[in-house]
């Protein structure tokens, strides 16, 4: 899923500004899962914006809701009949909800409430790490279903740098090595002789350095 | 400072404050009458929300009174409770309210009197602070 | 002969070789790079002349390369994968090869996070084995990454970067035993001669080099182990604390503890490493990382009984 996290509540008053009839956009997908933006943080954010600019003496309107999905038109549709009348929307969407939402209604401004972190997983609860940079051109089978892109800080593709000791990565102890792990996985696979051979340079096109990318299936269409 | 009467909502987990004000009670010791009883399930049962919602309609502090670590009924209702206090107490402060309107105390259900002085104590602080700035005008 | 540098004459010979390093300086010092040149006249086959190190910006490794060529060093150019892409990394090769720069180290290079840059955008395009391939192929396959002959127009003749390639190799890393696949694919993909991460702990690194002659590697590419001169026991205990991949005795850091004069100290324990590596099966030189401390270089290089250097004509 995609992970985010909110941003400082100072930086949203500092969006908010002198906008007084707001309405704050929860998403009951991946951000409700990592916890950063669904209902209920909705709802946490309404209350904190009002009570911010009341400490300030001033009375603002921020009402809470939020859609099934804010990365598809059909969800943020519904979104039309409470927008009359507001003069912000802040998306608690990850930055696709947020364009999605800009995209839909083009004379409304558009602010985003979280910072979109990665794609990945919850490890524990509150804890989310990163598993894939949507590259373009996956090589898990290559490294026994570990990202070597995403995993390894330097997105190696030939096995650990010499900053590898104890199966963590050089840039903090808390980091693990991604190809320690690819090292291991393969050696449980009884893999390892695959590592010996050279992984040739990444066509990187396919990833964001191609430019905004697309998916056409041609099948698909209508 | 001025002299006036605070508006407190106490959140206060049944399995313990909420029966150590039942037991006050029977003992003919009363608590002061701005005090507003909000009786939960399990200190965990609070949401930040519920804690702003407070604030919002006018409060001017929040105490929450939660089990003695280890004793909470549900094993960690109290343990998350504190950690949403912490995080509700840091947001109060960056949206301009002193974080030290909500206050968060360990207590069992015995200790009658030592709520009594929780919330007598509280109540001194919070008049010390003054009335709340969101305080509907 | 692959391209005719010092390094790659004396190494062919047979001779056991002392190579240094030269850290460029952080501003536009022209004289600092001239004087930390000087010291090394005559004590070193070659220096290398380091890119960014620790991601920190320092002069870069070619031009300082070049004002050290010109006082009459051998520069070995490092070279990381953190700061260029595959665009740069061929354009600077052409570059350090028309200045005369004939030797070029491949590296990944320490992560931006350690740097005074941290927030850097970090490039990665290639793995430092991947650009060992492309450096090698631009000399002896004569094309670019991409394929094309590395040439002005069609009927232009071919005038293809002649390097002699490096690489490091760290034996202290793990996992330990992927270290000496790793040095092998260094070699599989091109690698001339390789320079191992600075030596404290002698038994694991004796132990690589077993395996690394098992394989027959040190037959393939030539291999200059690493030393370092340490002023206080300090540097020790933070290297064996905070620099990811070192291994570091005890042992060692309490003998440096225990000496009257901690630089002499320093600088007999690396005089002692040289010659205890020289006995190693497979080692065909020594690289002497004297970080910021150019100027004991002279002295480990003559107390180690490695000077004068060869001279080669």
């Amino acid at each position: 899923m995609i992970v985010a996290e909110q941003k400082e509540i100072s930086e949203i008053i500092n969006m908010v500004g002198d906008h007084n009839n707001i309405l704050v956009v929860g998403c009951d997908t991946c951000v409700t899962v990592c916890l950063a933006g669904g209902a209920k943080e909705a709802a946490i954010l309404s209350s904190a914006l009002r009570l911010a600019y009341r400490v300030k003496g001033k009375e603002i309107t921020v009402e809470a809701t939020t859609i099934e999905r804010q990365c598809e038109i059909e969800f943020v549709d519904a979104l039309e009949p409470i927008l009359k009348r507001k003069d912000l929307v802040i998306s608690m969407g990850c930055g696709i909800g947020v364009q999605t939402i800009a995209e839909r209604f083009p004379q409304l401004l558009v602010v985003p409430a979280l910072n979109t972190k990665f794609l990945g997983l919850p490890e524990k609860q509150g804890v989310w790490v990163e598993r894939c940079q949507a590259c373009g051109q996956c090589v898990l089978d290559k490294t026994g279903g570990i990202c070597p892109i995403s995993r390894c800080s330097k997105s190696l593709l030939n096995g650990p740098c010499g900053g590898s000791q104890n199966g963590k990565c050089e840039i903090s102890k808390d980091t693990d090595c991604g190809w320690h792990l690819i090292y291991e996985r393969l050696k449980t696979l009884g893999r390892l002789e695959s590592l010996e051979e050279i992984m040739p340079v990444k066509n990187w096109s396919t990833s964001r350095d191609g430019g905004p990318r697309k998916v056409i299936r041609e099948d698909m269409c209508l | 400072m001025m002299d006036f009467t605070p508006h407190i909502v106490a959140f206060c987990c049944e399995n313990s404050a909420y029966r150590a004000v039942d037991i006050a009670g029977a003992k003919q010791e009363g608590y002061p009458s701005n005090i507003q009883l909000c009786r939960l399930p399990c200190s965990g049962k609070l949401e930040i929300n519920h804690i702003l919602r407070a604030f919002e309609e006018g409060a001017d502090g929040v105490f929450v009174f939660a089990c003695h670590p280890d004793s909470c009924k549900f094993l960690k209702g109290n343990v998350r409770a504190s950690k949403r206090i912490e995080h509700t107490a840091s947001l109060l402060e960056k949206i301009g309210l002193e974080k030290e309107r909500l206050r968060f105390f360990h207590l069992s259900e015995l200790e009658w009197a030592a709520f009594l002085e929780a919330v007598r104590q509280g109540n001194e602080s919070i008049k010390s602070l003054g009335p709340s700035p969101i305080k509907v005008r | 002969m692959k391209v005719g540098s010092r390094l790659e004459i004396l190494l062919r010979q047979g001779k056991f070789v002392a190579t240094a390093e030269l850290g460029p300086p952080k501003s536009a010092d022209l004289e600092l790079i001239k004087k930390k040149a000087s010291i090394l006249r005559g004590y070193a086959d070659a220096v290398n002349i380091t890119d960014n190190q620790t991601a920190i910006v320092r002069v870069s490794s070619i031009a300082a390369g070049k004002i050290a060529l010109d006082e009459g060093l051998e520069p070995i150019i490092q070279m990381t994968c953190r700061d260029k892409n595959r665009l740069a990394m061929q354009g600077d090769v052409l570059g350090a090869y028309i200045l005369g720069l004939k030797n070029l180290l491949c590296l990944s290079g320490d992560h931006q996070s350690f740097g005074n840059h941290p927030q850097a955008k970090n490039v990665y395009d290639l793995d430092s084995i991947q650009l060992v391939n492309m450096v090698r192929d631009m000399r002896d396959k004569k094309v670019f990454e991409c394929g094309e002959e590395i040439k002005n127009t069609k009927k232009s003749e071919i005038l293809e970067p002649r390097m002699f390639i490096g690489v490091a190799a760290n034996p202290f890393g793990d996992p330990f035993e992927f270290r000496v696949v790793r040095l092998a694919k260094k070699i599989k993909a091109g690698a001339d001669f390789v320079q191992t991460q600075c030596i404290f702990d002698l038994p694991k690194f004796k132990r690589y080099m077993e395996m690394v002659t098992d394989q027959g590697l040190h037959e393939k590419v030539s291999i200059l182990a690493g030393v370092m001169p340490v002023k206080s026991f300090r540097v020790l205990q933070y290297m064996k604390n905070n620099v990811a991949g070192m291994s570091i005795p005890d042992e060692l850091i309490r003998r440096m503890k225990a000496a009257e004069d901690p630089k002499a100290e320093g600088v007999k324990i690396c005089v002692e490493f040289i010659q205890q590596v020289r006995e190693i099966p497979g080692i065909h030189g020594v690289h002497i990382m004297a970080v910021e401390w150019e100027a004991i270089v002279p002295s480990i290089v003559q107390q180690a009984g490695l000077y004068p250097r060869p001279d080669v004509q």
